[in-house]
């Protein structure tokens, strides 16, 4: 296999593409653990609905954006107003890691599976 | 998948439940087939970010070019055992008040996969056992 270095990446028209920084798939409930992930080096559970994503190769700054979806369980349709979003609080955004909270109508959940990218430089 | 996990608990945050640390197997990977660089290169930029936290400067904070492409461009270390990896883990993604001090009992432990529990019952209260 080979590998591609570049450092723009754009179409035939000249319109830039842009790549995701990393990205993870999830168990958030019982024996949490990864099923699949992109540019991630482990995941901190720290409490119920609460975890730290930790990327291989930190971000060069801080601004970057992040966006995710949930399922409740494997017998029922996505609950609705259950959502995975990035803790803006104190540290928990930094160049080498995230904090996310998994809550429904406000209140933290272990979901069966939590789903999050993120990407910027 | 993962062998092992790392349960510790933050001495800043006492009041938090102990924290489980849940290794990437794409990541383990790369560690035991040598493709990651000194663990100074991660200590160096954890460095430079810390000061722009004490310093209220974190936001819009950026690193140092050179600094930064070191995760990329520095020798690799060569082959890591699954052990020796969670080990290199363990100072790269866990805070170095958990590892580094020392306290009056051990903070973090690296266990086995089957050891942390599946009931999640109380997650909000969990300890780390002596």
């Amino acid at each position: 296999m080979s590998t591609i270095k570049v450092n723009n990446l754009e179409n035939a028209s000249g319109v830039g593409r842009y790549t995701i920084h990393a990205w993870v798939c999830f168990t958030g409930s019982g024996t949490v653990s990864i099923r699949n992930s992109e540019n991630i080096s482990s995941l901190t559970d720290s409490g119920t609905g609460m975890y730290f994503i930790n990327y291989s190769n930190n971000f060069s700054n801080t601004n970057y954006a992040g966006g995710g979806a949930v399922r409740h369980d494997t017998t029922s349709n996505n609950r609705e107003n259950t959502f995975v979003n990035f803790r803006r609080i104190s540290d928990s955004i930094a160049t080498s890691k995230a904090g996310l909270s998994v809550s429904n109508s406000g209140s933290p959940v272990d979901d069966e599976t939590v789903t999050f990218m993120v990407t910027g430089e | 998948m993962a062998s092992y996990r790392v349960i510790y608990e933050e001495p800043d945050y006492p009041e938090q439940p102990a924290m489980v640390l849940v290794p990437s197997d794409n990541w383990l990977a790369d560690a035991m087939a040598g493709k990651l660089p000194p663990i100074s290169v991660y200590w160096e930029l954890q460095d430079d970010e810390q000061k722009a936290i004490d310093e209220g400067r974190h936001d819009n904070f950026e690193h140092d070019p050179s600094k930064w492409e070191k995760q990329f461009t520095a020798p690799r270390i060569g082959k890591l055992t699954e052990e020796e990896a969670m080990e290199y883990l363990v100072m790269k993604d866990i805070p170095r008040r958990v590892w580094a001090v020392e306290y009056n009992r051990p903070m973090f432990k690296i266990i086995k996969t089957e050891q942390v529990p599946s009931d999640r019952q109380f997650r909000g209260a969990w300890e780390m056992t002596q």
